[in-house]
């Protein structure tokens, strides 16, 4: 199905972004089907043409657009085999790309670099681990948590707020984004035509992405840094408080893509702008919600026209969107 | 240290040229570095002169000197000394070192910024290239469009003074447009190249910037982006001098690529070789007014020249970029280059195809993929990404689920 002016009204309905290599499904996301679609899983692949619009596919019918990679059959397997979809959040899904890619099948660089992150996620669950235990202990309380929704909170929170001043991953990214806001408009200044525009584009969003994660942030880590309080919510409504906590996450899913993409310009940053403009992440309504907005913000952003793209549609460098593909992999921290 | 082919008897310079033709790829790279360091070439260039075809085709990796660097736009116009003719397209490379010797000597200060952004730099650099050749080529061609014919002109290239300004104003004119063509060259290799409204109002304005006949820079134009064969050709819209050039610059190329057919060993660049031949080829053949009947004959027997040349150069670097490496390369976990060999593979491959040999091509990756996931080495996950990358993705999950 082919939606042209795509306006999702929720983030879960906007679906999340999956790190997939094939080409055609660069900056595409997974949700779950809706209940008796037949199949239980939807991929949102952004117009091939680089044009405005959306294709919404079952995924098990995906492979009548394009063949994807084995990266992306073994992540859409692990996901399905392994989930109960409805609980896809980007959290889940960066977790089972990790673990695609540890296997190799996105390279040996994307392998390596998996690895590493899984390593230091481990590290940093331990230490947030430790504290929420702690502030437990002091707290008496009958009540015992349920293992899995436990383990879902403290890694959250460890992508978040780090004890001790360690670096989580959340505030890095919204760094990284803040710093894309800057460079695309500098880069652009010495440009002209459409990639100019493209990069002024995805420099104003990249902006706007920037303040929204910035004021969601605050909100969670202030949560954090009162743990009694957020523990006792949390026994209350532990969906409730994920779901507030995990805004921050909601509203980047997509842009650590990005990021990436600018880093590796490949093949050169005119060609990647472009790309990076056919690809930015629409606001669906209820962002208006979360960041106070005046009604009909995300519908007026998801109207801004977008730069035709030509390069990527290009069939005879499969191979080498591949490999770009998995570049990002490897690069992914 | 220095090489005199004056000190070098004739029958001796023609023993070690003979030795030359003889030695392995390798080895001739690996000679052509040693005579690149050399602080006078002297006589280098004439003991290499013979394999000037062969190293065009194997593309060692050359350190970017100021001649090199100045002669880059012109690289599609040189032709040997003796095959240089008055009257015909094409700069001598007998002319390149008096010419560039002279430029360097009118150039003042700006010489040794260039020597200073091309030390320890690599000819086949395009963005150092690029952004050093900005610098130099405007105001070479302006240098060359005023200069007098250079000292030891006579006894290096055997040339007159009216051979002299014919080779400098053709050089000028390609060097005052090539930072644009080099721009557009890269704009293209990303797929935002010029479209064609831009290409012709800039080879109007091209063409009307320089007094002499345009056939040089048309050469090169259809050297870098062949695709403006259908422009140069499209008389209407052409001044008629452009036009009356076009015929020579379009022979010229096809000479150029009749000498020379056989893409070099490296598959990317032979991929991007192929693809400029094959534009050319589509533009000469695509009903309009670049279509010429008589010269069909001869871009049909180009384009099997070209097949044949494409399909030997496949089969040589699967068995040796891929297939022989492979046990050694998965036993030092070094995969990863057997995989972008094989993705260089794919793209000469895709390339190929358009001069035709589909099912040789099929034929070949099935093979190779079948071999490799059969009984290769290397892990299971390593080998079904060979294979996806030769042969698709369905078969390395085939493979992987067995």
């Amino acid at each position: 199905m082919f939606i042209e002016a795509y306006q999702p009204k929720t983030f879960r309905e906007r679906g999340v972004s999956a790190p997939f290599t094939t080409p055609l499904l660069t900056g595409a996301r997974l949700r779950a089907a809706p209940a008796r679609a037949g199949h239980v899983l939807e991929v949102i692949i952004p117009n091939p043409a680089g044009r405005r619009g959306v294709y919404i596919v079952p995924w098990s019918e995906s492979g009548d657009l394009c063949r994807p990679t084995m990266h992306d059959a073994r992540l859409t397997e692990t996901l399905v085999g392994r989930l109960d979809l409805s609980m896809l959040c980007p959290a889940i899904v960066r977790q089972a790309g990790w673990e695609v890619a540890a296997e190799g099948h996105a390279g040996r660089g994307g392998a390596t670099a998996a690895q590493r992150v899984l390593r230091d996620n481990a590290v940093r669950f331990a230490m947030m681990s430790t504290r929420l235990y702690s502030v437990l202990a002091e707290h008496e309380t009958d009540a015992a948590p349920d293992p899995a929704a436990w383990e879902r909170l403290t890694a959250l929170l460890a992508d978040i707020h780090l004890p001790e001043g360690a670096a989580a991953r959340v505030p890095v990214l919204i760094d990284a984004v803040g710093a894309l806001a800057v460079a695309l408009p500098d880069w652009a200044t010495a440009q002209s035509g459409p990639a100019a525009t493209a990069a002024q584009m995805v420099g104003t969003a990249a902006r706007l992405v920037h303040h929204g994660a910035t004021y969601l942030l605050r909100i969670a880590v202030a949560q954090i840094d009162q743990p009694a309080t957020l523990l006792r919510d949390w026994f209350v409504d532990p969906v409730g408080v994920e779901l507030a906590l995990s805004r921050t996450e909601w509203l980047l899913d997509g842009w650590e893509r990005l990021v990436l993409l600018w880093q590796v310009a490949l093949p050169g940053p005119a060609v990647t702008v472009l790309e990076m403009a056919a690809l930015l992440p629409v606001w669906p309504d209820e962002a208006e919600v979360w960041l106070e907005l005046p009604a009909g913000t995300a519908a007026h952003l998801a109207r801004r026209p977008v730069p035709p793209s030509r390069f990527w549609t290009d069939p005879t460098i499969t191979v080498d969107q591949i490999a770009r593909n998995e570049r990002l992999r490897a690069l992914v921290t | 240290m220095t090489l005199h082919a004056a000190g070098l008897p004739a029958s001796a310079l023609r023993h070690l040229q003979r030795a030359l033709l003889t030695t392995s790829d390798e080895q001739l790279a690996r000679i052509v570095g040693v005579l690149d360091k050399l602080e006078g070439r002297g006589g280098a260039d004439a003991l290499i002169a013979p394999m000037r075809n062969r190293l065009a085709q194997l593309r060692p990796a050359r350190p970017l000197t100021f001649t090199r660097l100045l002669f880059t736009p012109v690289d599609p116009l040189l032709v040997p000394g003796p095959v240089w003719a008055r009257g015909r397209l094409g700069v001598p490379r007998t002319a390149l070192l008096p010419v560039a010797t002279q430029v360097r000597a009118e150039l003042g200060g700006l010489v040794d910024e260039a020597d200073a952004m091309i030390r320890g730099g690599r000819a086949d650099d395009a963005a150092l290239v690029r952004r050093a050749g900005a610098m130099l080529w405007p105001a070479a061609a302006a240098v060359l469009d005023h200069i007098g014919q250079p000292k030891g002109w006579l006894e290096a290239t055997g040339l007159g003074a009216a051979e002299y300004a014919t080779i400098a104003h053709c050089t000028a004119s390609v060097l005052s447009e090539a930072v644009w063509i080099h721009a557009a060259m890269r704009a293209s290799a990303e797929g935002l190249g010029p479209d064609a409204d831009e290409l012709r109002a800039w080879l109007e304005a091209a063409t009307s910037r320089h007094p002499e006949p345009p056939g040089a820079l048309l050469a090169v134009l259809l050297a870098r982006l062949p695709e403006a064969v259908v422009l140069i050709e499209s008389a209407p819209s052409q001044p008629a001098r452009t036009a009356a050039q076009a015929e020579p610059a379009i022979d010229f190329r096809l000479d150029r690529l009749e000498a020379s057919p056989q893409p070099g060993p490296d598959p990317t660049e032979a991929a991007a070789t192929v693809q400029r031949a094959v534009a050319l080829l589509n533009g000469l053949e695509a009903p309009g007014p670049s279509q010429r009947p008589s010269r069909k004959p001869r871009t049909e027997q180009l384009r099997r020249q070209l097949d044949e040349c494409c399909r030997a150069r496949f089969a040589e670097n699967l068995a040796r970029q891929v297939l022989a490496p492979l046990a050694e390369a998965a036993a030092q976990g070094e995969m990863e280059s057997l995989e972008e060999a094989a993705r260089g593979l794919r793209r000469l491959e895709m390339a190929g195809r358009q001069l035709g040999g589909e099912e040789h091509y099929d034929r070949m990756l099935r093979t190779a993929a079948r071999q490799i996931g059969e009984d290769g080495p290397g892990s299971l996950v390593e080998r079904a990404r060979l294979v996806e990358i030769l042969v698709g993705s369905d078969a390395a999950l085939t493979l992987l689920r067995r």
